[in-house]
């Protein structure tokens, strides 16, 4: 269980990198090691899937990459900027132009519609209102809900919410989608349209799509599989690699 | 490594902050119910409490500018009808205008050396009693025994005795105007004589009504009746005179009516006019049954059956008596206990605003200060509630690209919006509160307080004004809060 190095596919640019990874909470005795020393490349385009058991220290390396908490030691670089030097202000843009957050619980803007939602990132980017209008409508149309694109989330089925989501998490172009769990609140089938639109949208616009899941649905369409144990990359599989395991589950969700 | 494309996200314009805090602003002004309710009820005491003193100002001084030519008449009347008394004169004396004087002067044979020491003499009584009633109570009672000043002070014209009044004086460290010395030997001559000039003017006013024939004086024309006045030493003109007929004329009609009560037949009919027993049939019972001037000639035909030689009042002089005395009764209530009083006393008036703020007594102002200080409060934990309740919210706002400013103004704007709600609210709720309150107290004489409209509108801005403030004041911490909350806490799963 050592240290698995970059993943030598050197031709494709790397979207998110990490150098020597580690994260420690609490010190001296009561320190908890949630990530120790963890090096690994996404590249440009790629759709993985992050697994591991609860504790492992997945949901930290996810915090990371999504810059959304600074690492203890190591660097993290997002489209080759550090962002553990960054001020908050810099982070706020990363944020805001770079990657797209997809929550397992929406997170949608509670008094707002569908558009006000899609739209908030672009307002948030000083992108003028008419624009951002009409590209919030392009991105309902995409994600397939533009007909309800003036209702607020207490109007809209948990898909529906995650479809606006996701159009919203698309708002400003990012270069990374980072979805957290993005089906584990949603029934079988749902969460089966929400797996397709992810591999579409990482297909047509050639997105990193980084899923942190329990959905081994996921593992038939994602490009590479990280597993994280003990605060280490346990191990890092392609999708051909697991061709025979993935059949395997697949059978066993379609009871 | 390189800092490549590290740029800072820039803050929102306060246009798109605003628009985005009006997002929703129904949906969540709803939820904030509780909230927009506090601090409406806030705003209202607030404006209440300075809405109702501006309409007390303006309707009391509407009321006495409105009552002043009646009480000026009823003083004239009475000074055609009764000698003054001798308290009357020298309260006259210290402040009184020079036509008076000159008529006093006329009626006791008054040099101007002795009109000037008589109005001497009566500002240093005023003063002296002045004095007398600021003392604390147990020093007046003490040194003076409970009872006016007059009566206190006969015996001091023996010198033992203002003497032992100014031991008495410097033992409790008590300094009079003047001195202690000067002040005690007023007591003696002074005094006296200032007392004896009184009685001649009062004795003098006597003589001068004896030549006055009130049955003359009613039926002579304004010049005959403004003649026989000068020769009885008044000083009133025929254009005062002409003034004075219609005030004149309703009290004669008073006494009139007054007198006919004494009839039993006259009370019966009142009694039953007025749903009373007869034995409470007063003058006022009477007053009040002419509400039209059907009822005055409904009056006027009962007091006609009776066998009196004098003709009874006419319909039409029942009613104008009637109607003025019951407008003169309105104003005279709508005027503060203390003025009520016909004294001219403008110190009066400044006593009474001693230790007071924007003409508030201290006890309202403690009140405001905790309405104010509920509203604060009130804002805090409803801000602090709202800002728990939508950490996840918030947080997804940070992940989308929000900078913590921008959440804090967000979350100040979006609480200066519930205190414009809850100030307008408030300030239409003490708007009405105090009109309501007014029209108990004043009934249509509340049309004074018209005047006072500017003023109101002012309040009412400045208590919307301070609704929003302490709104933002309140809402500081909770938004400080809201903009630290790291984007992080977005991932939590509620």
């Amino acid at each position: 269980m050592s240290n698995t190095p970059p993943h030598p596919d050197q031709e494709r640019p790397a979207a998110i990198r990490t150098l020597d990874l580690a994260k420690q909470y609490g010190t001296g005795d009561a320190a908890t090691h949630a990530l120790r020393g963890v090096e690994i490349n996404f590249h440009r385009g790629e759709f993985i899937a992050v697994m591991g058991p609860s504790g492992s220290g997945k949901s930290t390396l996810f915090n990371m990459v999504g810059a959304l908490d600074a690492p203890s030691a190591g660097r993290i670089l997002i489209d080759e900027v550090d962002a553990a030097q960054l001020s908050a202000n810099e982070l706020a843009f990363l944020r805001c132009r770079k990657i797209g957050y997809i929550f397992q619980s929406y997170n949608l803007v509670r008094y707002m519609t569908a558009l006000e939602n899609v739209t908030l990132p672009m307002v948030f980017a000083g992108i003028d209102a008419e624009t951002a209008h009409k590209k919030g409508m392009q991105l309902l149309e995409q994600v397939g809900i533009a007909d309800r694109w003036d209702h607020r989330p207490l109007e809209l089925s948990g898909g529906q919410q995650q479809r606006v989501a996701i159009a919203r998490s698309l708002a400003n172009n990012p270069m990374i989608l980072l979805a957290d769990e993005p089906t584990a609140n949603l029934d079988f089938k749902t969460g089966r349209e929400v797996l397709d639109l992810l591999e579409r949208i990482n297909k047509d616009r050639q997105v990193t799509v980084i899923c942190s899941t329990h959905d081994h649905r996921l593992l038939a369409m994602c490009d590479r599989i990280v597993w994280v144990r003990d605060g280490r990359i346990e191990r890092i599989q392609k999708r051909e690699d697991l061709e025979i395991t993935v059949g395997h589950m697949a059978g066993e969700d379609d009871q | 490594m390189t800092r490549l494309a590290a740029e800072r996200q820039k803050g929102l314009s306060p246009g798109v902050s605003l628009r985005l805090v009006a997002t929703g602003v129904g949906f969540r002004l709803m939820r904030s119910g509780v909230t927009v309710a506090v601090q409406a009820l806030a705003v209202a005491f607030l404006v209440y409490v300075f809405a109702a003193a501006t309409i007390d100002t303006t309707v009391q001084r509407r009321a006495a500018e409105a009552i002043a030519p009646y009480r000026k008449a009823d003083a004239q009347l009475t000074r055609l009808r009764q000698p003054d008394t001798v308290r009357t004169i020298t309260e006259t004396l210290q402040h009184g205008g020079e036509e008076r004087l000159a008529e006093y002067a006329t009626w006791a044979g008054l040099t101007d050396t002795e009109l000037a020491d008589a109005k001497w003499l009566a500002q240093q009584w005023h003063d002296a009693q002045r004095w007398h009633e600021s003392l604390p109570d147990d020093d007046r009672v003490l040194l003076f025994g409970d009872q006016p000043l007059l009566e206190a002070t006969v015996q001091l014209d023996d010198p033992d005795e203002r003497r032992r009044l100014e031991q008495r004086l410097a033992e409790r460290q008590l300094e009079p105007p003047g001195g202690a010395a000067p002040w005690v030997a007023f007591f003696d001559e002074p005094l006296a004589r200032l007392m004896t000039t009184a009685q001649r003017i009062r004795a003098g006013h006597i003589r001068a009504l004896s030549r006055l024939d009130p049955a003359t004086m009613q039926h002579a024309s304004d010049e005959q009746a403004s003649q026989t006045l000068a020769e009885a030493g008044f000083r009133i003109t025929e254009a005062q005179l002409t003034d004075l007929r219609p005030f004149a004329e309703r009290l004669h009609t008073a006494a009139a009516m007054t007198e006919a009560l004494q009839d039993p037949d006259v009370r019966r009919a009142i009694a039953r006019r007025a749903r009373v027993t007869i034995n409470s049939v007063t003058p006022e019972v009477a007053r009040d049954v002419i509400a039209t001037p059907a009822d005055a000639a409904w009056l006027h035909e009962r007091l006609a059956e009776r066998n009196t030689a004098d003709a009874p009042p006419t319909a039409d002089a029942l009613f104008d008596y009637a109607d003025h005395a019951r407008r003169e009764q309105r104003l005279a209530d709508a005027l503060p206990a203390s003025s009520s009083a016909a004294t001219n006393e403008p110190a009066a008036m400044s006593a009474s605003t001693e230790s007071r703020w924007l003409g508030l007594p201290p006890r309202t102002l403690l009140l405001i200060a905790l309405s104010c200080l509920v509203c604060v409060v009130g804002v805090a934990n409803a801000m602090t509630m709202s800002v728990t309740e939508r950490f996840s919210e918030i947080a997804t706002m940070k992940c989308l690209g929000a900078r913590s400013g921008s959440v804090m103004t967000m979350f100040l704007l979006e609480s200066a919006a519930l205190g414009v709600a809850g100030g307008v609210v408030g300030t239409a709720l003490g708007l009405a509160l105090a009109a309501a309150g007014g029209f108990v107290r004043y009934g249509t004489l509340l049309a004074m307080a018209g005047d006072a409209l500017g003023t109101l509108g002012l309040v009412a801005l400045g208590a919307l004004a301070l609704g929003v403030v302490l709104s933002v004041i309140a809402a500081l911490l909770p938004s400080w809060f809201a903009a630290r909350l790291p984007p992080i806490a977005a991932m939590r799963v509620e």
